[in-house]
């Protein structure tokens, strides 16, 4: 059974949750991963598919990328409650660190991209300047 | 403010909230009238799209005409009563409390004419009007380029205004026997909407044929592409818009009420549509995706398949439940929509997969993913023979059957399809005098004159002239 209620009273008057599987929080556990499966599966389809063909490229290494960095993100979140459930009595530092911590995320994670296409672009811009130097080299010759 | 201000505000937001949200289900029929005339072809495109606002005048009326009064009418018959109306006597509180709403749906009653004693009954005129042509529209779709525009209306009216309404009366309605005697629970109308109208739909295929140069000489199906194809996709995103307000129309709170029910009086709230939907169309879009190979058509398509698809138990599932059976139905769509056309079935905006599939399944899911539900005094706990007899009663006897036969008879008098030169030549010619596209073809002329003269150009036969350069 699916629902949280054994009689119409109960349901009728329900003062909160009154979703499927509201009493059974292990099924909604396994839909959540198997959601995330889902989602983790667009994002490899979409590199994959190309008017219905494969490319030549090799998928599985970027699929593993991703499931690597999901797990890695999931990890933190994972340890940071742990943390919080296991010290209640350094409860509003860690509150803050946490806080801390959620406010560094995704700024890391910007700072890693910026970062990321920085360097490629130096790399461009050296790419760019050999490139020049060879051609003026070239000219004087 | 004093209590008869206060009781007054309650009746005005009630009126208000079904009002608004049927002006914006309006957006369901301007998305229709973009998604089909955009996948018809540039000869086809008026035509196309005039039948859709004529869905809107036949349902319009003969919903005010009857249908209004079947949905209030039929919920008793044949099970637990008969068809009420002037000739019903009350005999005990069910028929008493049931004859009060017949009452105001007769197309002379009071209610429905500007009146200060009644501010309600006209907005639940209004919101299942909307619905009935929503119905309606969803037959539109799959028959465009050959189908007789006489024939397309008597079909809408007795889809719109009279089976899917029947439907309604039995499933959706608090007095109707699917919700009595077998505690079936439609929230969002995957049968007794989508169902109904995508096995009519089926029904009507069947006997209208395919398009001409749909199949080769061995029966293989080749693609008739859209005129435009992008037109199509606004026209799904403004369905998608509608489709929230269809959903949240189907929210019940009237002036008095201390909560937010359903149509069958279980608990629920509005902030749930708006999570389910929206995790619905997220996720039936990434099933059509992946399962279409990134075909655009059955894309877009398979946001509706995903809300089609949890429509039933919108108001009790959890979101992880939504995200799993939208991305199930939207997956599945496109491979029902290419069976239908491999059996020789042109569906020419795969309306079956969409909503006859999606419809049945999203019903049939309530029995398993919220299978256990109490819902009144009385009633039956939902389950998978609850849901099951009720969706095979929307999908067959009110959905294929009227259908295939209304269609058969119309075949046979000749009155069902266009004759084969008018279906070459175009239905925007042939029934409305008219081109959709004027310019285009002289540009096509122009352009054809232009790749005339570059290679006469080429070839030294002709002087190259300004402009033939680029």
């Amino acid at each position: 059974m699916s629902s949280p209620f054994s009689n119409p009273k109960e349901f009728l008057e329900a003062e909160g949750p009154i979703y499927t599987f509201g009493n059974n929080p292990s099924i909604i556990t396994f839909l959540l991963i198997v959601s995330s499966i889902l989602f983790l599966w667009f994002i490899y389809a979409s590199y994959k598919i190309k008017s219905g063909k494969l490319p030549a490229k090799n998928p599985v290494a970027l699929s593993l990328l991703i499931v690597a960095s999901a797990l890695s993100l999931a990890g933190t979140a994972y340890n940071s409650t742990v943390d919080k459930i296991h010290q209640p009595a350094r409860r509003e530092s860690r509150v803050i660190s946490s806080k801390k911590q959620q406010w560094q995320l995704p700024m890391t994670l910007i700072g890693m991209v910026a970062s990321g296409s920085l360097l490629q672009r130096r790399t461009k811009n050296r790419q760019r300047k050999r490139i020049k130097t060879t051609n003026r080299n070239q000219h004087e010759l | 403010m004093n209590a008869e201000a206060q009781e007054f505000l309650g009746t005005f937001i009630s009126e208000s909230y079904y009002f608004y949200a049927s002006v914006f289900m309006l957006l369901i029929h301007a998305g229709f009238l973009a998604y089909e005339g955009g996948a018809s072809r540039t000869k086809n495109v008026l035509a196309t799209m005039v039948k859709n606002l004529l869905t809107l005048s036949s349902v319009g009326l003969a919903f005010f005409f009857f249908g209004w009064w079947v949905y209030n009418a039929f919920p008793l018959f044949p099970v637990s009563g008969g068809i009420l109306g002037p000739w019903t006597t009350a005999t005990n509180d069910t028929i008493k409390a049931a004859m009060a709403v017949v009452e105001t749906s007769y197309p002379w009653s009071p209610a429905l004419a500007p009146n200060t004693a009644d501010h309600l009954t006209g907005v639940f005129f209004f919101a299942f009007a909307l619905f009935a042509m929503t119905t309606a529209s969803i037959l539109s779709g799959a028959l465009i380029e050959r189908v007789k525009i006489g024939a397309y209306i008597i079909m809408s009216i007795i889809l719109g205004s009279f089976t899917w309404v029947v439907a309604a009366a039995w499933g959706w309605n608090p007095f109707g026997w699917f919700y009595t005697a077998f505690g079936y629970h439609d929230f969002g109308c995957s049968a007794v909407v989508h169902g109904v109208s995508g096995f009519f739909t089926l029904g009507v295929l069947l006997n209208l044929g395919p398009r001409i140069g749909k199949y080769d000489e061995r029966g293989n199906p080749k693609p008739i592409l859209p005129h435009n194809l992008p037109l199509t996709m606004v026209g799904l995103m403004l369905i998608f818009v509608g489709f929230y307000a269809f959903l949240a129309a189907c929210l019940i709170f009237l002036p008095g009420y201390t909560r937010e029910t359903t149509i069958y009086g279980t608990p629920m709230t509005l902030a749930s549509i708006g999570v389910n939907t929206t995790l619905a169309l997220a996720s039936g879009i990434i099933g059509a995706y992946i399962s279409s190979k990134a075909d655009p058509f059955f894309t877009i398509s398979g946001g509706l398949a995903g809300i089609i698809s949890v429509g039933a138990g919108m108001d009790l599932y959890h979101p992880t439940v939504v995200i799993v059976l939208a991305f199930f139905g939207a997956f599945l769509m496109p491979k029902v929509a290419l069976f239908i056309e491999r059996i020789g079935i042109d569906d020419a905006v795969g309306a079956f997969g969409v909503h006859g599939f999606c419809g049945l399944l999203g019903s049939l899911a309530v029995g398993v993913l919220a299978t256990g539900y109490p819902q009144g005094e009385g009633v039956p706990v939902t389950g998978f023979i609850g849901q099951l007899v009720p969706t095979l009663i929307c999908v067959i006897i009110l959905g294929f059957i009227p259908g295939y036969t209304t269609s058969w008879l119309l075949k046979k008098l000749h009155l069902l399809r266009v004759p084969r030169d008018e279906e070459i030549a175009g239905l925007d010619i042939a029934d409305l005098g008219v081109e959709g596209y004027p310019e285009y073809s002289m540009n096509w002329a122009t352009s054809t004159v232009t790749i005339q003269n570059r290679a006469e150009a080429v070839t030294g036969r002709l002087e190259p002239q300004p402009g033939m350069q680029d």
